[in-house]
């Protein structure tokens, strides 16, 4: 029962990171329409950002927000210069897929020829373990726990009370109606943009910080696990998203206290196909009018 | 130098069929998968344990099977065994998901694999793999390492030709047109009495099969095969081959797969490394094939080769090409 909660706690740390990323991956194919296969490099540049950083002035708070900086000046230049081209032209959303694709290799091995293969621990992980409640946390995973609620939070008051919140809402709904009632949808778009490369910039500094090291693949290997959450809750859906990285997270990590560890990943690629099969419409639906 | 361009053609020819393999998937079936690596890398394996000699000659060594069967039966047996898997997901995969959801599942699938074969030991030996594979009728021969080279280099040359024609023959027989309008139209072709499903399934097993054959011809190529050989991402590279060349056209598979990951790979290797860092090649190489991809997108959708859809193309089935028919219009005369 104690290793149970054990399990269960760092299952907590593992969603929280995963919850940032999804939902970030969730708003922004909410307006694009296509699962952006360069999500797990926004992660790993973000990370990279954040080591450069505190190489240089020591200081997690300021490294944190080099990642953040770096997610979203990546993030609108996927938008502006990959996706910008082609979006004049009508092309497949299965050509966009491809195109993301295509960013994620080249921006892998850039950061590959920058800072090398071997592994890089990022300064400031790490830390004395102590006791809450039945759950063993360090300082940090429990900010990183109270960071991810803060941020979820946030997300719904922007999303419930604020113009950009709806306007978002709508583009994601019905872009030609979005458009008919005025709103300006490139706009709209390009600071979904800003905001999930933001999110996902810190996701991969919190990744980084709880596994330990930064790798050019840890974003790529990562975002399997996020489309895995992203699809369980509702692929386009933030709430759902929040729900999808609990269960895989928790999931993953107490499959860890029964089988190998290694097979911590397959564990969360099973929940990802079982749930396309299963319920494709993801565990929270929208409500929406039967005929949309 | 000969030798070097042996060695280099036999890659080329391999490289060559493996992209024929994802051409059934992609460029006739329209289906993105993403996992096709790991057909390549299971053909390689099965055709390992079945033509390597029993595991338990070497200590620490551990791997099913090991039958030590001649080649032609490693060959057609990593066929064989893609191909059910490819049923077996394919039955489950395609039935139920389309397009991007279809992709992604592929994905986990292959990297599902790739962790099992990996860690679970007894299956392909871990991460050590496998190791000393045969060479394929040198027992017979007696060639000699150089002349053998070239030998093994005339076989795979001559194993892509037949999957070449027997490829365009199904591209260009009832059922390839069927798969196509398919791939146009899925609701236009179950109007017209077509199974979706039941056509998408065939040209998904297809490629498998022809993976399969790849790996084998790989295994005994580079004659050892284990996790590090090959990754879940070789598959991308493969698109960037098609994509360049010309999806859907075999000929621009081919093409796409000499030009993007045999002759470009050699040249970029002339380009001195930068400093110290060992990955610079691989990681330049990876960098230009994305760019290659996204220039060829933008600039030419469909490649270097483009599918021919015009009329003109199709008729050419109605001759000496399309043997069902003359078959039919044989057997009704006599």
């Amino acid at each position: 029962m104690n290793t149970l909660l054990l399990g269960i706690g760092f299952g907590l740390v593992t969603a929280s990171v995963l919850a940032i990323s999804t939902v970030a991956l969730s708003l922004q194919f909410g307006v694009t329409r296509v699962p952006n296969f360069a999500h797990g490099e926004l992660m790993t540049v973000g990370a990279y950002a954040a080591l450069v950083a505190d190489r240089a002035v020591h200081n997690t708070l300021l490294a944190a927000l080099a990642a953040i900086a770096a997610g979203c000046v990546l993030g609108v230049a996927i938008n502006k210069l990959l996706f910008g081209p082609f979006r004049r032209r009508k092309v497949a959303r299965l050509t966009l897929f491809v195109l993301t694709i295509a960013a994620s290799i080249i921006i892998q091995n850039v950061v590959l020829l920058i800072f090398g293969g071997s592994t890089q621990p990022l300064p400031g992980g790490g830390g004395t373990p102590h006791h809450l409640g039945p759950f063993l946390f360090t300082t940090q995973q429990e900010v990183i726990i109270v960071l991810a609620v803060a941020i979820m939070a946030a997300i719904h008051v922007l999303l419930k009370y604020t113009y950009f919140g709806r306007a978002q809402r709508a583009v994601a709904e019905n872009l030609p109606l979005a458009q008919a009632s005025g709103i300006n949808s490139a706009q709209v778009i390009n600071r979904t943009w800003v905001l999930t490369g933001a999110m996902a910039g810190l996701a991969g500094f919190v990744l980084g910080l709880t596994t330990g090291g930064l790798y050019p693949a840890m974003g790529f290997q990562f975002l399997l696990i996020v489309f895995a959450a992203a699809i369980l809750g509702g692929i386009g859906q933030p709430y759902g998203a929040m729900a999808g990285a609990l269960v895989v997270g928790v999931t993953m990590e107490v499959s860890a206290l029964y089988i190998s560890s290694d097979y911590k990943t397959v564990v969360a690629f099973i929940l990802l196909i079982l749930a396309l099969l299963l319920r494709p419409q993801g565990l929270v639906t929208a409500r929406r009018p039967a005929a949309a | 130098m000969l030798q070097y361009f042996v060695s280099i053609g036999t890659l080329a020819a391999i490289t060559a069929l493996l992209t024929l393999g994802l051409n059934s998937r992609w460029g006739l079936g329209g289906q993105l998968d993403l996992g096709f690596y790991l057909f390549v890398a299971l053909g390689a394996y099965v055709d390992g344990v079945l033509t390597l000699p029993a595991a338990s000659t070497q200590p620490g060594v551990h791997y099913i099977l090991g039958l030590n069967l001649p080649f032609v039966v490693g060959f057609l047996g990593a066929g064989i065994v893609t191909g059910l898997l490819s049923l077996a997901i394919g039955s489950v995969a395609l039935r139920n998901l389309r397009g991007d959801y279809f992709a992604i599942v592929t994905v986990a699938t292959t990297i599902i694999g790739y962790t099992v074969i990996s860690q679970y030991t007894p299956l392909f030996n871990g991460y050590n793999g496998l190791y000393g594979a045969s060479q394929p009728l040198e027992g017979v021969l007696h060639l000699g390492p150089q002349a053998y080279q070239t030998f093994y280099f005339g076989l795979c040359v001559v194993i892509l030709a037949a999957v070449f024609v027997i490829l365009e023959l199904i591209r260009r027989s009832p059922f390839g047109r069927a798969v196509k309008s398919v791939r146009e139209d899925e609701v236009a072709a179950a109007a017209f009495g077509r199974n979706p499903y039941r056509l998408r399934l065939k040209a998904y097993v297809l490629g498998g099969v022809v993976a399969g054959l790849g790996g084998s011809l790989f295994m005994h190529y580079i004659s050892a095969f284990n996790p590090a050989s090959w990754s879940p991402l070789e598959t991308f590279l493969l698109y960037g081959a098609l994509l360049v060349g010309g999806t859907a056209n075999s000929f621009g598979a081919v093409a796409g797969a000499v030009i993007v990951l045999v002759a470009f790979p050699q040249l970029t290797q002339l380009i001195p490394a930068f400093g110290s860092n060992s990955n610079a090649g691989p990681a330049v190489q990876a960098i230009a094939i994305g760019l290659l991809i996204i220039v060829v997108l933008r600039f030419r959708p469909a490649g270097l080769l483009p599918e021919l859809k015009t009329m003109s193309g199709q008729l050419r089935t109605r001759g000496s090409w399309n043997w069902r028919a003359r078959r039919a219009a044989g057997s009704g005369e006599s």
